[in-house]
């Protein structure tokens, strides 16, 4: 600090400022890792709770229905449930794994900040470029399979099977689409970044670069297509005018209801997690 | 993780007593609303408490300290960038209006404010920049936190200077 220097007294200023707030301590510390694990490990079981009642569902369907799900066409379908349950509970592990701005306590001290926010960046990136292997093609497996397995069952509700298949199919392809999008923009910023660092934090943000509406919908399209097996007898004679319908529309209406809930019910958690 | 040992807790100790005051100032340099601010004051020591776990020397202590409260604040805002206002860079700050009064900017409670709102208004790399020289670190010493060459840390600091001066030198005497 040098007495010409015309900012010496504004550093001055800055440095000798009153606390506003009283010394964080190593009891506040510790308390805060307390309970920043204690919200990872509620989150962990809330997703375990759900794969068990889901698994639970699969084991009730397939109780209920007795020895004829497990032989015959039956068997493709009970396998492929098996499947798409197995391939939710992959892509929900992959978002929780990777899908979050996350930070090692080590890499936060070794890494410069333009270092550290590329490495973000390219993480993310490369995140939602490989959207098709680790979010959309797991689920397919399940699908194909139980589509197999109810058209050699039951040829009649073929129309529902294929409207189900092309929902899916437009799904994945707006899914990736937008998420290519994210890519493109997450790829700018890092040009930027190498070009001028300065002006890398700069740029318009492109919000959530995974869209939060493609996980909604494709959650609830597997937990409304889950709920739809496991309850949809019982829902549509409660419904007016649903046992008037075709069983392949009377389906479809209540698939297309429970994801709607489903869309719904993640848009306002979301909504009163902003808010906060 | 693994737990922490007393001579982590001790450094931690020894480090939060050290800078927790330029801790709170960089987090006022990131967030205005004081929740918000005392909630990244505090990831910022639980993130530096963890760090040490991983402090093998190869730089200083406070190096140290400086890069993982930076990187932890850009995670932060990262998170909220979508709700944030438009950021500029130290050259277009120079041309907006500071809104400022000269007679009541003899104030240095009023000064410290309008130092915020300039800081917290300016890109993430050039407000890194200006908290560090705030806190009187070298050309060098703000290049290896924030990953800039010495030489352009030098620049940055001339236009730093030039707009401080041009907004505050005379007021704050």
């Amino acid at each position: 600090m040098t007495p010409e220097d015309p900012t010496t007294d504004l550093r001055i200023i800055w440095q000798q400022q009153e606390r506003r707030e009283p010394p964080v301590t190593l009891d506040q510390v510790r308390a805060r890792a307390r309970r920043v694990e204690a919200k990872v490990d509620r989150r962990n079981l809330l997703e375990y709770v759900a794969g068990v009642v889901a698994l639970l569902i699969v084991t009730g369907v397939g109780m209920s229905g007795g020895a004829a799900l497990w032989s015959g066409p039956r068997l493709l379908v009970s396998v492929g449930l098996i499947l798409l349950l197995l391939g939710l509970a992959y892509v929900l592990y992959q978002l929780h794994t990777r899908g979050s701005w996350r930070a090692m306590p080590g890499e936060l001290g070794t890494t410069d900040s333009v270092a550290f926010h590329r490495a973000e960046l390219v993480r993310q990136r490369d995140l939602l470029k490989s959207v098709w292997s680790w979010y959309i093609l797991p689920m397919y497996p399940g699908m194909a399979l139980m589509a197999i397995g109810v058209l050699i069952s039951d040829p009649s509700i073929a129309t529902f099977v294929a409207l189900v298949l092309v929902l899916a199919a437009v799904m994945s392809y707006a899914v990736a689409r937008a998420n290519a999008q994210g890519a493109k923009v997450v790829q700018r910023q890092i040009d930027e970044l190498e070009a001028d660092p300065a002006k890398a934090f700069a740029l318009e943000p492109a919000t959530d670069h995974l869209q939060h509406w493609s996980i909604w919908l494709l959650k609830s399209f597997f937990y409304a297509f889950v709920g739809g097996l496991a309850a949809g007898r019982h829902i549509v004679p409660l419904v007016p005018g649903l046992d008037t319908l075709s069983r392949p529309v009377a389906a479809l209406v209540v698939v297309f209801t429970l994801m709607g809930i489903g869309v719904l019910l993640h848009a306002a958690w979301w909504l009163s997690r902003r808010k906060k | 993780m693994a737990a922490p040992t007393a001579d982590q807790d001790a450094l931690y100790g020894r480090l939060a007593a050290s800078y927790g005051a330029a801790l709170e100032r960089l987090a006022g340099g990131y967030e205005s609303d004081s929740d918000k601010r005392r909630d990244l004051l505090q990831d910022i020591h639980l993130a530096l408490w963890r760090s040490l776990d991983h402090f093998a020397g190869r730089c200083s202590l406070r190096t140290w300290v400086y890069r993982v409260a930076h990187n932890t604040a850009i995670s932060h805002i990262s998170r909220r960038r979508a709700r944030a206002p438009a950021l500029v860079s130290l050259d277009e700050v120079a041309t907006l209006a500071d809104g400022g009064d000269a007679a009541s900017a003899l104030d240095r409670r009023l000064a410290l404010d309008r130092l915020y709102t300039l800081v917290q208004r300016l890109t993430v790399v050039d407000r890194q920049v200006i908290l560090l020289y705030l806190e009187d670190l070298d050309a060098a010493s703000i290049g290896e936190i924030v990953g800039l060459s010495p030489s352009n840390v030098a620049t940055k600091v001339h236009r730093i200077k030039e707009v401080l001066s041009h907004r505050f030198h005379g007021r704050t005497r």
